[in-house]
């Protein structure tokens, strides 16, 4: 069937932040301007300090019994209706369209199924529940976006990145030609198949590159790993930030020039 | 042995005893594609433009001599016709160096000459479709299947007032279930082929080329 | 298991070092690069005006619909086709439906055998079983015939040359037909069709596939741009069309918009030159047209794919290509380095199905799940769901367990398992969780610089200096202090 129109919540008090391992071992100033992001509209953010992974990996990789009993102690982390937010595309994924057929026949299944529909991509959650507004403090400069996979086809929200971007006035968005191709990550996908995954990364900096771009951004951690990773092993001078905190230092009305 | 693999084959195919859940099909979007026939006449000249069909909209009286003037464009000396045609006895009268001759005899007593040395074959057409600018032509003893494939140049004669919308449409209210003819064909434009690098090249295995004489007043 | 693709395949895929060697060439990876833009571009255009989705969701109404129904559907077929006048054969598998091939060849005592592109005749590997007993077997739609002349295999079910440019056929048929070595489409696409004239004349024997087979009529539907697979149906006083069980649809009204999909799904024309609907053999009025018309049914594994509600969805196919068109995969690595007939994203679901995830061991793996093929299949099949339930099958723990998917559990190994254990001890228990993170976190210094094939193009990515749970802690205290 067609992708189902998405229907999102009213602006809530609070919400809970599902971080994702990515982002707790790599990115987490990511995962905090999420927070402050969030805490600027209004709104307090819960983290539950015994959250761990979205099972994600083990999944992927034909692990269901594993991803499932990962899966399952983050389903007792959220017990207030509050949205669970999380800065990372294809864990967003997981959680709102996965859970709910990792869990189906067990036990879990509705209640995974109620917390599925609880979970949003932050960046579309800034755009369209806290319909937020953003004042950009900084200097000109040109910006690409490279959109994960798991945001644009999975949770079809591939026009919050560039609806942020372009309340920023003195960022310039630029497009990589192919927008919309993967980068290569796909978790186990870049070791098993590191050549091929290797050659889809290259081909992806070198479209970022050709953009002229100061910097790319993107707001899944794996994709940021990979092609910053790329980027550095090539020696480019191509940095990438999550989206997450670039929109933060930008828009902090006291910040200095 | 081959009874006993269709034994075969359906009863594993019957050993499925539970059917996934799916939606019953909803046709409606097939429905949008109507237009009135102005339009559709519109259509139905620029999609067969777009893969290099040429469509002349001819009235009635003028029919012959605007073939007559595509089969000397074409430098054509032998045509196909069928003798039932009624256009045929107007050509025929008309015609200086054009050897009009119907399909009159089995392939075989003739193929050779059939594939090399016939230079166009005028023939009608079922219906036309204006969505993909198609001819849905049905071959008949007398306008048989190669007739519309081998000569390189196809006339076809299409009066405007079996302008279809769509082969949904066609297919739908003419109740195409059941059995069928021998043969039906769609075609949309003269052969072609992109196989060599994506290059597109008209006139691969059949005709190089495809004139269409929508005609008003038939 | 199918004995002829058993016999070529008896030892695994060489997956990766094919792959190597494809990634290297730079000439065909260009070549794919551009056809594969150009494609998805033409696509895109080519729905512009049409509501897609709705279109898609009728599109896999109609091939679930049909499938639901296909052994009552196929035994219609049967029914309408034989009292049209058409012979009908059922094959167990590809051997079995060569066999039944040869047999109507020998009974007509031909000699030369004329081909249009069929998919399951590459998948029963017919030339070389016809070429063995003696027949002059030839491809006749111009990939397809190019491929021929290199001895080698289609790259891509609907364009089967696409692995090559202008300036390699030149030489190739210069070399092998004597033909100028001319860089020109146009010059090269009337030579083949000078040569194949004469041949289309003097076939005994015409072999084509079926795109469609239409249930209560008994017609069968071929879609080509050339005229070959008309003139492969026509000339020829014998028509074997050979088809895969699955293809059958109720009627001719289902064939409506599946073709609107597939030929926009597939090459990005709204129509192709033909659409061909065969329904009986030449009548006595009748002037040409084969005398003898043949249906072979080929199940060769699609009846146990059938047995499983979730794999059977596979069977949706209208073999479009557009998986492949749109899969940054295919587009490196191309067709030949799957080695299988189908390729793309559509032969990793298929083959494993067909040949065991022994011998297609690196199929279900070899995608970054990025969901462009699923996004663009005209019929909605779920190909990244129908991936992961092929890893799932892969690493099955219980081997007897009855599923359709040969070889499942083959790929389970002692280690990874035990990497899984581990992992899931430590994601289960927040606080072993915690302290191991931090820790990694405190030590990043001594983080390996190399990790296997990740840091072959990459560097290696650096722990932050502390995790977020650390900083959400810390943060937490001084807001409550
Ligand atoms: S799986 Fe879908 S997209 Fe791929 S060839 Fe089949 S019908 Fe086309």
């Amino acid at each position: 069937m067609s992708q189902p129109v998405i229907l999102y919540p009213n602006k809530p008090e609070k919400v809970y932040l599902f971080g994702t391992c990515l982002v707790d071992l790599f990115y987490p100033e990511a995962g905090l301007a999420g927070v402050d992001l969030l805490e600027r509209e209004g709104i307090e953010v819960i983290y539950p300090q015994d959250q761990t992974c979205c099972g994600q990996p083990a999944y992927t990789s034909g692990r269901s019994d594993e991803a499932r009993a990962v899966a399952k102690t983050q389903l007792d982390l959220f017990p207030e209706d509050w949205p669970v937010v999380v800065p990372s595309g294809s864990c967003a994924g997981m959680m709102r369209h996965q859970y709910p057929k990792l869990f189906e026949g067990t036990e879990d299944a509705d209640r995974a199924l109620k917390l599925a529909r609880r979970v949003w991509d932050l960046a579309d959650f800034l755009v369209n529940v806290c319909q937020i507004q953003l004042t950009d403090t900084g200097e000109p400069t040109t910006i690409a976006l490279h959109t994960s996979c798991s945001s644009r086809r999975e949770m079809g929200v591939a026009d919050s990145g560039p609806a942020l971007l372009r309340q920023l006035n003195n960022v310039t968005l630029v497009e990589p030609a192919k927008v919309a191709e993967c980068c290569g990550f796909g978790g186990s996908f870049a070791v098993r198949h590191a050549d091929i995954s290797g050659a889809m990364a290259t081909d992806k900096v070198a479209a970022l590159t050709q953009t002229g771009c100061d910097r790319f951004l993107s707001t899944d951690c794996g994709c940021l790993m990979n092609l910053a990773g790329v980027a550095k092993k090539q020696k480019m001078a191509l940095p990438g930030e999550h989206l997450l905190s670039f929109l933060w230092h930008r828009s902090q009305p006291n910040r200095e020039a | 042995m081959t009874s006993s693999a269709r034994q075969t084959i359906l009863s594993r195919l019957r050993e499925r005893t539970s059917q996934p859940a799916s939606q019953p099909p909803d046709f409606r979007v097939m429905n949008t594609r109507r237009w009135s026939l102005e339009d559709g006449i519109e259509r139905f000249i620029a999609q067969q433009a777009s893969v290099h069909g040429d469509v002349q909209r001819v009235h009635e009286p003028d029919l012959a001599t605007a073939v007559l003037s595509r089969l000397h464009q074409a430098g054509a000396h032998r045509v196909l016709i069928a003798p039932s045609q009624g256009l045929r006895d107007a050509l025929v009268t008309r015609a200086q160096n054009i050897d009009f001759q119907g399909y009159d005899q089995k392939v075989e007593a003739w193929q050779s000459e059939l594939f090399h040395q016939t230079d166009a074959a005028i023939t009608s057409c079922h219906a036309g479709l204006a969505d993909t600018g198609s001819l849905v032509v049905i071959p008949s003893p007398e306008e048989p299947r190669l007739m519309t494939l081998a000569p390189p140049l196809h006339i076809a004669i299409l009066p405007v007032s079996r302008l279809f919308s769509s082969w949904y449409q066609l297919i739908t209210e003419e109740d195409w279930t059941g059995p069928m003819p021998t043969n039906t064909l769609l075609i949309s434009g003269p052969s072609k082929t992109a196989d060599i690098e994506q290059t597109l090249v008209y006139g691969a295995h059949g005709p190089k080329a495809l004139t269409v004489f929508l005609v008003d007043g038939i | 298991m199918p004995q002829t693709l058993q016999q070529s395949h008896n030892s695994a895929i060489n997956f990766q070092p094919q792959v190597k060697s494809a990634l290297a060439n730079t000439q065909l990876r260009g070549n794919f690069d551009r056809a594969m833009t150009g494609l998805m571009h033409k696509r895109t255009m080519a729905f512009a005006d049409w509501d897609l989705e709705a279109l898609r969701d009728l599109g896999q109404a109609i091939r679930q619909q049909s499938l639901r129904q296909l052994p009552d559907l196929l035994e219609q077929l049967e029914r309408q086709c034989q009292a049209n006048g058409i012979q009908v054969h059922w094959a167990r598998d590809g051997d079995e439906a060569c066999q039944v091939v040869t047999e109507i060849c020998q009974q007509r005592q031909a000699k030369t055998v004329i081909k249009g592109k069929s998919m399951v005749t590459e998948e029963m590997e017919l030339n070389a079983h016809l070429e063995q007993r003696g027949y002059t077997v030839l491809e006749s739609d111009l990939g397809e015939y190019i491929v021929q002349m290199a001895k080698e295999t289609p790259s891509h079910i609907i364009m089967p040359a696409i692995h090559k440019n202008t300036a390699e056929i030149a030489e190739l048929m210069h070399t092998m037909t004597g033909v100028e070595q001319r860089e020109d489409a146009h010059y090269l696409t009337d030579q083949a069709r000078q040569q194949l004239r004469e041949k289309f004349m003097q076939a005994d024997v015409g072999i084509s596939g079926v795109n469609f087979a239409v249930a209560d009529s008994g017609t069968l539907c071929l879609v080509e741009n050339e005229g070959n697979g008309r003139l492969t149906t026509t000339t020829p006083p014998c028509h074997i069309a050979v088809t895969g069980i699955e293809k059958v649809v109720p009627s001719l009204t289902d064939v409506a918009p599946l073709l609107s999909l597939l030929t926009r799904s597939a090459t990005g024309q709204s129509i192709t030159t033909y659409v061909n609907m065969i329904s009986r053999p030449r009548q006595p009025d009748e002037k040409d047209g084969p005398e003898a018309v043949h249906l072979v049914l080929v199940d060769n594994g699609r009846s146990d794919i059938y047995q499983d509600e979730e794999l059977a969805e596979t069977l949706q196919c209208i073999r479009c290509g557009a998986c492949m068109n749109h899969c940054p995969v295919y587009t490196r690595i191309g067709g030949h380095a799957y080695g299988t007939t189908y390729p793309g994203p559509i032969g990793q679901v298929l083959m494993p199905q067909l040949l065991g995830l022994e011998q297609t061991p690196d199929f279900a793996s070899a995608s970054s799940l990025c969901g462009s093929c699923g996004e663009v299949c005209p019929v909605r099949i779920p190909l990244p769901s129908l991936l992961l339930r092929l890893r799932r099958e892969a690493v099955d723990g219980d081997r007897t367990r009855a599923s359709t998917v040969p070889g499942h559990g083959s790929k389970r190994s002692n280690l990874e398992s035990l990497i899984w254990a581990v992992w899931r001890l430590v994601h289960r228990r927040p606080g072993l969780y915690r302290l191991t993170t931090r820790l990694a976190s405190q030590l990043r210094a001594l983080s390996p610089k190399r990790l296997g094939g990740w840091t072959r193009y990459r560097s290696a990515p650096k722990l932050a200096k502390t995790t977020l749970h650390s900083a959400m802690n810390n943060r937490s205290k001084r807001q409550q202090p």
